[in-house]
């Protein structure tokens, strides 16, 4: 099924407030509320309709706030968090966003309904800085224990170096 | 290397048994099994039969860094695996060599502006005998490497001067558009390669002597 | 930490058939030894000669068996999402074949039709089937390279070689056509890089005539040898709903029986038009989802792949396009959008999701990579195995480190 017949289901199984169609471009995406989406994935996954047993993975953006030539707000300040879900059973691909204020990045935890999402929510608290609330495991997982900063921040500074290792770009070679 | 606590008079019998004992080391360069990235594919195919570095003498690939007296650095050191270099480094017994394999080893490689946590180049913290540019270096390209650095060990002076020395031949680059050799007499030392603390025995007190 | 066990050994079971006494001796009385043993905990890496690249696996051990495993990744983190948003899409797609070096079309396919999608470029008919050619020919490499190395880890070294032999066949074709033979920067936004050479058409199907029966050399060697059937055959059983439940895709998907392959789900360049089966692990040998169930379905998906680049070199248009015609490659700007493609890479689903907001550069290209969600089940599926079938079961999910680690 394609989202927009997604939302159509969710609306009759009585997830209506809350989620709303995003219609791209260039991908329709569900746009649900902080509060509601663990509720909605869940149902994502158990509902027969949809049947998303496949977590493709979970993404976390830093967004900066933009303003195009004639000074409307194009992109609002904040974080966002999407999931896309398969069915394997219904061959479908179905995307969630969310999208989170920029002081408080938090949002609920998805590792106990797919196994899958606790590397991927571990990559984007390492990465981006986003809080999974109710991760069993929530530390960092491709950068080193210590690493301060998230580095795909957007207001992210590169480090000179970490723990003795020198990572400066065009540094000098070290004097004996 | 430190045989002899003098220098001896530079006779032919000397240079004969210097030729030896260099000749034997760099046809039997034994390289530790050590791929980090894409490089460590092209690695594996110069030990297969195309371009079989085995011919070379260097085929012996070791697991273990105390048994291999060569380090191929191949692909691309970060932060997190820097440590781990050093500590390879450090548990290879003398004499040892290490190549740096591939542009990312070099000076970083296409990583060298916006990767935050890659180290640009690991002469930053292991002193390194040959570089071989390329991303990936081509096989013979790491063979000229291997050769190279045979031309090197048989350059060097290992009982007529007590200490490294610099070699009979400058200026060979590995490939065309390099900088130059390094000169391989300095060592670059920085904070964080420092030799092991020496381990001091417990004197026992009294009694003894 | 040390966790002591204590176990009970006696030094005999029930009394042997023939026993080494002299006549008139007595049989010595059973002695029972308390044998306390501690769980060690070892590091499997990150650097060892089967681990596929720097992964580091921190294992616990009681004895043989493995009590707990944990993955530790991040040593190969090379800044890949970060250097996505600093650099332009065409600058970018050099750096996507280096994330899984051994299938660098793939890559490279996934980030460009990511981008075509968002952008909205329309991709000429010629350079899609050279695409397809391309692809399908690094995804034999690539599971040459996998069956090889998995060999390998097992103590074979012979197939290793063999292996290598094809795959060298492999990289001086691909090398003809683009001029390097593992980071290929082939597959650009808008087409391909440049037109078939003159000569490598009949040169891939000399290749393709003789490769089944090669593979079918390496089916001697190694397949349905003894020993490696023992160690690889009921080994590490993956059962379809855990591997749902941990994202696995690709072979490794369909080793467990699932027959799921995003070539015919979501037919992304020309895989419509060609016919070709997807194999499914059935359990031969063993079980269903066993490592070797993994290990064949990639050495049948191999003789798919040549099905498939035969068909796309006799359907190919004799002229046409290379590349689309309205992209600007000096100043390429993306459309404001946002797209995810999935493309079926040989270790799974390899998917982009790029965010654009009309610029040079994207604002975020995420990448889903295949190993990354693959390497997460071994901290389920280790426990309870041998130390020994460890490395059985690394090697069978056939990971890339470049890939999951980005």
């Amino acid at each position: 099924m394609t989202t927009a017949e997604a939302v159509e289901q969710l609306k009759k199984d009585g997830f209506g407030d809350g989620v709303e169609l995003w219609k791209g471009p260039k991908d329709e995406t569900i746009v649900v509320a902080r509060d509601r989406a663990k509720k909605l994935l869940a149902h994502l996954r158990d509902g027969r309709a949809f049947a998303c047993d496949l977590l493709v993975m979970v993404t976390g953006t830093h967004m900066t706030e933009k303003k195009d030539a004639k000074g409307v707000l194009v992109r609002e300040a904040g974080f966002e968090v999407v999931w896309h879900l398969r069915s394997v059973t219904q061959h479908h691909l179905i995307a969630v966003k969310c999208k989170l204020p920029p002081d408080d990045p938090r949002v609920d935890s998805v590792s106990d309904l797919w196994a899958a999402a606790d590397w991927h929510e571990r990559e984007t608290w390492d990465l981006v800085g986003i809080r999974f609330t109710g991760h069993p495991n929530l530390r960092r997982i491709l950068l080193p224990e210590g690493w301060e900063g998230h580095p795909l921040r957007k207001d992210y500074a590169y480090p000179k170096e970490f723990q003795g290792i020198n990572l400066e770009v065009d540094a000098p070679w070290p004097t004996p | 290397m430190g045989l002899f606590e003098r220098s001896l008079p530079d006779v032919h019998f000397l240079k004969l048994a210097d030729d030896l004992v260099n000749w034997g080391r760099s046809s039997s360069l034994w390289p530790m099994t050590f791929g980090i990235a894409c490089c460590a594919i092209e690695m594996m195919a110069v030990g297969a039969s195309k371009f079989d570095l085995d011919r070379f003498g260097a085929g012996a690939f070791r697991a273990t860094p105390r048994q291999a007296d060569l380090m191929i650095v191949a692909g691309t050191v970060n932060a997190k695996m820097a440590h781990v270099v050093k500590r390879l480094y450090d548990q290879m017994p003398e004499p040892k060599y290490v190549m740096a394999m591939g542009a990312c080893t070099v000076g970083g490689g296409p990583y060298w502006k916006y990767g935050y946590n890659v180290v640009k180049g690991i002469d930053k913290f292991v002193p390194v005998d040959v570089h071989v540019p390329g991303c990936p270096p081509r096989p013979e390209a790491i063979i000229e490497g291997i050769r190279f650095l045979q031309r090197k060990i048989m350059a060097k002076r290992v009982l007529r001067d007590g200490a490294e020395a610099k070699p009979d031949f400058t200026g060979i680059s590995v490939s065309p558009g390099t900088v130059g050799i390094l000169d391989p007499t300095v060592r670059p030392t920085s904070t964080v390669y420092a030799p092991p603390p020496p381990v001091v025995a417990a004197v026992p007190t009294g009694g003894h002597a | 930490m040390a966790h002591s066990v204590s176990s009970t050994v006696s030094s005999s079971s029930a009394a042997p058939a023939k026993t080494l006494l002299l006549p008139g001796e007595q049989r010595p009385p059973d002695v029972h030894i308390d044998v306390r043993t501690q769980e060690l905990q070892i590091n499997m890496g990150p650097q060892h000669p089967s681990t596929h690249g720097v992964l580091r696996v921190a294992i616990w051990v009681d004895g043989e068996i493995v009590t707990r495993a944990e993955p530790d990744i991040g040593y190969l983190h090379r800044c890949a999402e970060k250097i996505g948003e600093s650099v332009s899409c065409i600058q970018y797609v050099p750096y996507t074949d280096r994330y899984d070096y051994l299938a660098a079309m793939n890559n490279n396919l996934g980030y460009c039709l990511a981008v075509e999608k968002v952008a909205e470029v329309e991709v000429p008919e010629k350079a899609q089937y050279i695409r397809v050619a391309a692809v399908e020919l690094n995804r034999i490499a690539s599971h040459l390279m996998a069956v090889g190395t998995y060999g390998l880890d097992l103590g074979a070294f012979t197939p290793f070689f063999y292996a290598f032999r094809e795959r060298e066949e492999i990289l001086r074709l691909l090398e003809w056509i683009c001029g390097a033979r593992l980071t290929y920067n082939f597959i650009r936004i808008g087409g391909v890089m440049r037109d078939m050479p003159a000569g490598w058409v009949e040169d891939v199907r000399k290749f393709l005539d003789v490769f089944e029966q090669r593979l079918d050399e390496f089916n001697d060697l190694l397949t349905h040898n003894h020993i490696f059937v023992a160690r690889t055959a009921n080994v590490g059983v993956i059962s379809p709903e855990m591997a749902l439940q941990y994202g696995l895709t690709g072979p490794n998907l369909r080793g467990s029986g699932l027959r799921y392959d995003l070539r015919r789900e979501q037919p992304y360049l020309m895989y419509d038009r060609f016919t070709f089966d997807v194999p499914v692990g059935t359990g031969i040998k063993g079980t269903v989802g066993d490592c070797w169930d993994r290990y064949w379905v990639r050495m049948l998906e191999m003789k798919e792949s040549a099905r498939i680049v035969r068909q796309a070199l006799d359907q190919m248009p004799a002229t046409g396009e290379i590349m689309a015609k309205n992209v600007r490659h000096l100043a390429f700007k993306s459309k404001a959008g946002e797209g995810y493609f999935g493309i079926e890479n040989p270790r799974g689903e390899l998917g982009y999701y790029v965010i654009s907001d009309g610029g040079a550069n994207s604002y975020r290209s995420r990448i889903r990579a295949p190993s990354f969600c693959n390497l997460s089940i071994l901290e389920a599926i280790l426990p309870g195995t041998m130390l020994a079938d460890a490395v059985a079961i690394i090697g069978s999910i056939d990971i890339v480190l470049g890939e999951v680690d980005r």
